[in-house]
């Protein structure tokens, strides 16, 4: 039987008489517990956080909420995973609750990492605040390994093969590197033992790691030292930061408005412009062309372009982490408004600029640079993925056998297609301008090859500089017109 | 100010409301569109992996490749090939079993192979082939797409298609290789003397597109190596019998000569 006397005397030294009314007090206290009830008047105040930790512990909620969900339909096997994220688009909400999982993870990324560049700009890494600042920079690590080991799970080309080149980084690290890469990827490359490795890593190790941080994080901020108050005129700070704000209503409301406004445009954004990507199931006998890291790690891309080996690139990618973790501890000064740390400023600048700009570098490197025919079909035919000749409409493929670079009076030939030869027909000439070859003729054949699906193939013939044989290289993709008709924007190209 | 930031709230709030009812609305012609797109996906893939695959047994078209492989694009296999083998399920589950498990032996004599191995050999992973279960099923839903040309209820418009080239040098060059080694004995070319034992095969490039109604040329000549008595050229009726056009050689060998050969027009 419950007994209730006994239940409060085993939380609270004293023993309450009445029962009838413990409920509603017990909850209000339960989250009295977890927050404060007053604030100083900055916390609110937007210009100072630019809200941007609670947007953080927002997308986060939604990670998880999400995840959850998604744990139900997932299989985190080789023979099924891919099947399992694909089936999910038949499941009613399956597709909302996949692309609302991939929005919130990069917002999450994007989010946490603005809000450290608030912090580092507002200086409110120093004095007493040095240990949130730690656990604030390893909160970011782990967000960037959550988002990097739930970017293998949907076992597409892109993700397998990014997490492949990704992990083999750590294989370059001298002594432990082979040790550590057979550890991550569960063997010699990543297979079942690999994606279940990543799947436990992603829903239980690093989730479990976060809660605890997070709250110390959140204790530090809340509890501990308040928020930092700007750095302001000492008149206005007295009547700002002196004046307090209570939890309820005024600051609850608050953040229940942006949590409302965050998932309507959030779910906006999802329902009508955005689909998380699924492209070719994953294929370890097949080296795709392009590897792309994840967005989040481009910037590591582009490093490892320009550096002549990978333990130096390695090193150059670990350091700033490390530089960043113990930032309180080497810019000791006082606090200053930003405006008076001219050399903290210039430092900042230049480490975004040159985040930016290996980012850049680092999304280029995909690109062929070569001009041999076989980049060049497979710049216009990809093997892996979507290239020029998905992006006409099935109804545009009109039949035929259309020469590319002449033209047609004959055949009426729909805009989109008329363009699309253009396009073939402008980096035909890109490459014959480069000299490679001296002299090349194209084709675009359409066929129907069973109702609603044609097969399209792009038949090259060259003749290379150094040799006087003509050599024809042709690739071959199909199209289907299955559901053309509908209108929506849930159906992918 | 309270009252207002309660209004917003409420605003808020309805939005929300408002927003989850409309893609609730949505749902189910996206479920529908999703199902449709799915469908498309995993015959295009079919598409592909067949092309890779099957094609050269059971044909381009799936009209079937002489004694390599049986038509699957067919009236028979869509209406009376299931009573035939005594299958009680849905042909599509026949064909998803037969393609991953391959064929020991043929059910038809005309297929029965060499005896040696698998008329058509398993293509599952976990029976030792090359393909996923997805892969699979993929290819099983574009066999099945065949069977609304097979019973004749649509027909395809058909274009006329150029002639395709094989002219990579190397595969030509290591073609006329294996044509002096392998087949010299019995043919010969306009620059090579050969054997008496078959037909000259000089303008055989042009030629064989002629042949068999349907078999382009690549197919024509390889099916002439790999099933003489497929087509028979004219006075050779009888020799065939001993001295059948053939030779043993591997799938390069045959890719390779039959490039060089297509060269020769
Ligand atoms: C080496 C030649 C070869 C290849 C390659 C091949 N098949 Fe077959 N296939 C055969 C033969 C031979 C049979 C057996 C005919 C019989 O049993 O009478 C057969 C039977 C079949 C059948 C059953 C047909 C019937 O009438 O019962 C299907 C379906 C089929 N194959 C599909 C495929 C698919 C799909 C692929 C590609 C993944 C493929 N085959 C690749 C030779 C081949
Ligand atoms: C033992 C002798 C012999 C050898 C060796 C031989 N063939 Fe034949 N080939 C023939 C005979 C006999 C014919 C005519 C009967 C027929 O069409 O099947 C023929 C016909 C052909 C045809 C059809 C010609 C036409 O005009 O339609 C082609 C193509 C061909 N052979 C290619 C080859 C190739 C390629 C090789 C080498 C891999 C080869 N043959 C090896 C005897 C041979
Ligand atoms: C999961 C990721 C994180 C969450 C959910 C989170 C959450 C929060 C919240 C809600 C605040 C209150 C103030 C505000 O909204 O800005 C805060 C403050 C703070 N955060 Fe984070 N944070 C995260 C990551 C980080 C990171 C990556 C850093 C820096 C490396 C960091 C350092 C700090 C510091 C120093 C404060 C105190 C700021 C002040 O006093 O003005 N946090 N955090």
């Amino acid at each position: 039987m419950y007994n209730g006397d006994f239940f409060q005397s085993s939380l609270r030294g004293q023993q309450r008489v009445e029962a009838k009314s413990q409920v509603l007090p017990g909850i209000s206290s339960f989250f009295f517990h977890l927050r404060p009830r007053h604030y100083p008047a900055g916390s609110i105040q937007f210009s100072n956080t630019l809200y941007l930790g609670f947007f953080t512990a927002l997308f986060l909620a939604v990670e998880v909420v999400t995840g959850i969900l998604l744990m139900v339909y997932y299989t985190p096997t080789p023979a099924s995973a891919y099947q399992s994220v694909q089936a999910l688009a038949l499941v009613p909400f399956g597709q909302l609750l996949r692309d609302l999982h991939r929005l919130g993870g990069d917002l999450l990324v994007l989010s946490a990492f603005l809000h450290m560049v608030r912090v580092a700009i507002s200086g409110s890494y120093k004095g007493p605040r040095r240990f949130t600042w730690l656990t604030g920079s390893v909160l970011f690590f782990l967000v960037l390994a959550l988002a990097f080991s739930g970017y293998l799970l949907p076992w597409d080309q892109l993700s397998y093969w990014a997490v492949t080149v990704g992990t083999g980084l750590f294989g370059a690290l001298p002594g432990i590197g082979s040790w550590l890469l057979e550890i991550l990827r569960g063997g010699p490359e990543i297979g079942a033992g690999g994606l279940l490795r990543f799947y436990v890593l992603h829903v239980v190790l690093l989730p479990v790691a976060v809660l605890p941080l997070l709250a110390v994080h959140y204790y530090r901020v809340a509890r501990l030292h308040g928020i930092s108050p700007p750095i302001c005129t000492a008149a206005r700070r007295n009547s700002d930061n002196l004046r307090t704000v209570s939890l309820w209503p005024t600051v609850a409301v608050r953040e229940l408005q942006l949590t409302l406004l965050t998932l309507f445009l959030l779910i906006a954004i999802v329902a009508f412009a955005y689909d998380a990507p699924l492209g070719e199931p994953a294929n370890p006998l097949r080296t795709p062309s392009h590897i792309e890291a994840p967005w989040f790690f481009l910037w590591a891309q582009g490093l490892l372009g320009i550096c002549p080996a990978t333990l130096p690139a390695l090193v150059l990618i670990i350091t700033p982490g490390l530089l960043l973790l113990l930032l309180p501890w080497y810019d000791r000064r006082q606090r200053r408004p930003f405006g008076q740390r001219p050399w903290f400023a210039l430092a900042l600048l230049v480490s975004l600029c040159l985040l930016l700009v290996l980012t850049f570098l680092g999304a280029r490197i995909q690109q062929p640079i070569s001009h041999s025919p076989e980049t060049l079909l497979d710049a216009l035919v990809p093997v892996d993925g979507h290239g020029p000749l998905h992006t006409l409409a099935y109804d545009e493929l009109t039949l035929g056998v259309h020469t590319v670079g002449s033209v047609r009076t004959d055949t009426k030939i729909s805009s989109g297609l008329e363009q699309l030869l253009t396009f073939i027909d402008s980096r035909l000439r890109g490459a014959a301008e480069s000299q490679r070859f001296s002299e090349s003729s194209s084709v675009l054949i359409i066929e129907t090859i069973q109702p609603e699906v044609k097969r399209i193939t792009l038949r090259q013939s060259v003749r290379l500089k150094d040799s006087t044989a003509a050599r024809t290289f042709e690739r071959t993709v199909y199209r289907h017109g299955f559901g053309e008709t509908s209108l929506l924007s849930g159906a992918k190209k | 100010m309270e009252g207002r930031e309660r209004r917003r709230l409420t605003f808020l709030g309805l939005a929300l409301c408002c927003l989850l009812f409309i893609v609730g609305q949505q749902e189910e012609r996206r479920l529908e569109a999703a199902a449709a797109v799915q469908a498309g996906e995993a015959v295009v893939t079919g598409a592909r992996l067949y092309s890779e695959n099957c094609r050269k047994c059971h044909g381009s078209r799936g009209e079937g490749l002489g004694q390599l492989g049986p038509a699957l694009a067919d009236q028979h296999f869509f209406t009376g090939r299931m009573a035939e083998v005594g299958w009680l399920l849905d042909l599509d589950q026949y064909v998803a079993a037969t393609v991953a498990g391959g064929r020991m032996m043929a059910t038809r004599p005309l297929y029965a192979g060499n005896g040696t191995t698998a008329v058509m050999p398993p293509w599952a992973l976990d029976q030792g082939g090359p393909l996923r279960v997805d892969e699979i099923i993929a290819i099983s839903r574009f066999v099945m797409h065949w069977r609304a040309t097979a019973l004749g209820t649509i027909i395809l418009p058909v274009i006329d298609l150029p002639p395709a080239d094989r002219g990579d040098p190397a595969t030509i060059k290591a073609g006329g290789k294996v044509f002096s080694t392998l087949c010299l004995s019995c043919h010969a070319l306009p620059d090579l003397p050969g054997g008496q034992g078959g037909p000259t095969l000089a303008g055989i490039g042009v030629a064989a597109s002629g042949r068999t109604p349907g078999l382009s040329a690549t197919e024509y000549i390889r099916q002439s190596v790999l099933i003489p008595d497929a087509f028979v050229v004219e006075g050779y009726d009888e020799k065939t019998d001993t001295q059948g056009c053939g030779a043993l050689l591997s799938e390069v060998q045959l890719e390779a000569v039959t490039a060089f050969l297509l060269q020769r027009n």
